[in-house]
């Protein structure tokens, strides 16, 4: 019990710690998300006036909550990299959290939380809030059926985002590894969140064309614009997964070279 | 007050010091003297060096210490100071002074005159 | 409090800066840790701290192995680096944010230390002067009261006054239980705070012993009368010591150190013990 509270103080002081100088960083960042995001939905309200509800406003609703989701990630990527190349990527600031008397478990968890979970969070409830408000103010019983479904059909392309979110945040990770383990574990919970879901978006093949069609209750349908052979196809996939799995450890081993000074 | 240019040991620069504020008057007899660490911050030396002056004293007979309380000018302390200021100006001082009135063929009667006249000018 | 096994240490594993080093550091005292640049003294000093891996040895402070960063440790250490910059935050702030951290911490104790320093108030901490951010930092570690302050080369930077102020502060220190050390080139800044000096030359330890063992040992003059002194620079000379005591002159014992294998051999025969063991 006594470790737990331990624990929690050492992780609120350490929220604290990147709070009292991040906090601008932070509110810069939703106040961007929040601008589009309101903008964005405000121009579905015009449209809804003129044509009503049907599949163009439907699929104008997913694309909208994937460019929303896509900025998330994005601006989740550069906060991360904004407070880490602050003190971290900084050779005079290097050894202020390296030095600060916590325990591991608690800069870690504290880390994941202000970069990976607190403001992607708050951006998220965002995007909720405002799906929300605009499905209030198109009111029609039918569609806010189909619209929650879609929010399901939105799930599946959040895996890939959820890596991309991962991806990022292990650079950061990883460029000031105090631990190295915290940077295996990121990779390899990175690679099984990848194979676990099976993810189907366009971001999934990065070599060959591809296009999606639309929406359906079965999720999202790609079609491929030009023939391909298997072999092609396969190559696109092993690939990606390459790219995508190995990038971290490449950042591992530049990491390593550049910052010997951190523990790995 | 501690120089650089003053080649005797710091801890018999402090030593100095503090037996010259007791010739002065200005510590009497069962004055209490700062603590080993007061004296430290005040030289910007390391305590040891300022123990090593206590010690000294100490052993001079100069000061007393008080287990747990602290250092404390001893009883004669100003006589005590004076007697071996003259013992060391008798032993070392003097002998190279007469070399040098030698050297320099100076008369007894011319230092005699200086300290006539430095006890008058001091007078006014 | 910190004892060095056979430690090899650097950033590179074929090349270490510093080789199989075999010493100790006695707490209770103020050390100075005296090399020629890229000698090693920061990498000892960051290897102590943790922030360097050992590349070959061993080292524990104050019974903990520092690269494990374990937050006990770090509690019981506070490091100065050279060369830092301070966050964008105010003198008040930054207080509340990171003396938490630091059971120890006194406000008392840091407020007086940098109006003993006479650090300008009223900026932001990240627009300090170099001067006044090594004022600050100071004040902090030393008010934060652990038991293990490594400084590198902490005078640099600080007017005439603060440097007076910054020797009364450590002279005014408890030193029960504590280690202070500081690595330095500016050796008449802080020759007569110290109580203890370690030389590195060529990647080893040369000497590690109290300022007081050094004076015991041997004693610095001038060199128009003696015939048989160890080490010579023309005007001063370093001789076996007389009776009477003489201040040791840490800038011609550096020297002759540098210059004189037959000093260096001098020193490491005579200045053995568990305090100051080398190996070459």
């Amino acid at each position: 019990m006594q470790q737990i509270k331990l624990f929690f103080k050492d992780f609120s002081r350490l929220i604290a710690v990147h709070y009292r100088e991040n906090w601008w960083v932070g509110l810069f960042a939703i106040g961007a998300l929040s601008v589009v995001t309101i903008y964005k939905y405000i121009n579905i309200i015009n449209i809804y006036s003129n044509i009503g509800w049907n599949q163009e406003l439907l699929t104008l609703f997913k694309h909208n909550r994937e460019l929303c989701t896509a900025l998330i990630v994005f601006i989740t990527a550069v906060y991360s990299f904004a407070c880490t190349l602050k003190t971290y990527g900084d050779k005079e600031r290097i050894h202020d959290a390296m030095m600060l008397p916590a325990s591991h478990k608690a800069k870690f968890f504290a880390e994941v939380l202000y970069s990976l979970v607190l403001l992607p969070l708050v951006m998220f409830v965002i995007l909720f809030v405002t799906d929300t408000v605009t499905a209030l103010i198109c009111q029609n019983s039918e569609e806010n059926i189909v619209l929650i479904n879609a929010d399901k059909e939105h799930i599946y392309s959040l895996p890939s985002y959820l890596y991309a979110i991962l991806f990022f945040h292990s650079i950061t990770t990883l460029w000031r590894a105090d631990n190295s383990h915290i940077a295996v574990r990121t990779v390899v919970v990175m690679t099984i969140l990848f194979l676990a879901f099976y993810v189907n978006t366009p971001l999934t093949y990065p070599f060959i064309w591809s296009d999606f069609t639309g929406v359906t209750r079965e999720g999202l349908h790609i079609v491929f614009n030009m023939e391909i052979s298997w072999a092609s196809s396969e190559l696109g996939k092993i690939l990606h997964y390459l790219i995508y799995g190995t990038l971290p450890i490449m950042l591992y081993a530049i990491s390593y070279y550049k910052h010997k000074e951190r523990s790995l | 007050m501690i120089t650089q240019n003053d080649t005797t040991p710091i801890f018999l620069q402090i030593k100095r010091w503090i037996e010259d504020h007791i010739l002065r008057g200005e510590w009497s007899a069962e004055t209490q003297l700062p603590s080993v660490r007061e004296l430290a911050a005040e030289f910007g030396v390391n305590p040891n060096t300022v123990a090593r002056t206590y010690e000294r004293l100490t052993l001079d007979g100069t000061v007393r210490s008080a287990r747990g309380i602290g250092f404390f000018v001893g009883e004669n302390a100003k006589e005590a100071i004076v007697s071996r200021r003259r013992e060391e100006f008798v032993a070392h001082t003097l002998p190279s002074f007469v070399e040098q009135m030698k050297l320099l063929n100076i008369e007894p009667e011319e230092i005699i005159n200086a300290y006539n006249n430095h006890k008058d000018e001091n007078r006014k | 409090m910190i004892k060095l096994n056979n430690l090899s240490a650097g950033y590179s594993k074929r090349h270490p800066v510093l080789q199989k080093l075999q010493t100790t550091f006695a707490q209770g005292n103020i050390y100075g840790l005296l090399g020629a640049n890229g000698s090693g003294k920061t990498t000892l000093l960051k290897t102590i701290c943790g922030v360097l891996f050992p590349l070959d040895g061993e080292i524990s402070a104050m019974g903990y192995t520092p690269q494990k960063r374990e937050s006990d440790f770090l509690k019981e250490i506070f490091y100065i680096p050279d060369e830092f910059s301070l966050p964008t935050l105010t003198v008040e702030k930054y207080v509340d944010t990171y003396a938490q951290f630091r059971p120890n911490f006194s406000r008392q104790k840091f407020e007086s230390a940098l109006k003993a320093m006479n650090f300008t108030f009223g900026e932001h901490l990240h627009r300090l002067s170099l001067g006044n951010r090594k004022k600050f930092l100071i004040s902090f570690a030393l008010a934060c009261n652990s038991p293990l302050v490594i400084m590198d080369e902490p005078t640099n930077g600080l007017d005439i006054e603060a440097k007076r102020s910054f020797r009364s502060l450590l002279a005014s220190e408890d030193l029960t239980n504590r280690l202070i050390l500081i690595s330095s080139h500016a050796v008449t800044d802080l020759e007569h705070i110290l109580s203890a000096v370690a030389i590195i030359h060529d990647g080893a330890v040369v000497i590690n012993s109290t300022i007081d063992a050094i004076a015991a040992n041997i004693a610095f003059t001038s060199s128009t009368n003696c015939n048989d002194a160890l080490y010579t620079d023309g005007l001063r000379a370093i001789v076996k010591a007389e009776a009477e005591w003489s201040d040791v002159d840490l800038e011609m014992l550096y020297m002759a150190i540098h210059k004189s294998k037959d000093f260096r051999q001098y020193v490491i025969e005579n200045f053995s013990g568990k305090e100051s063991v080398c190996n070459r």
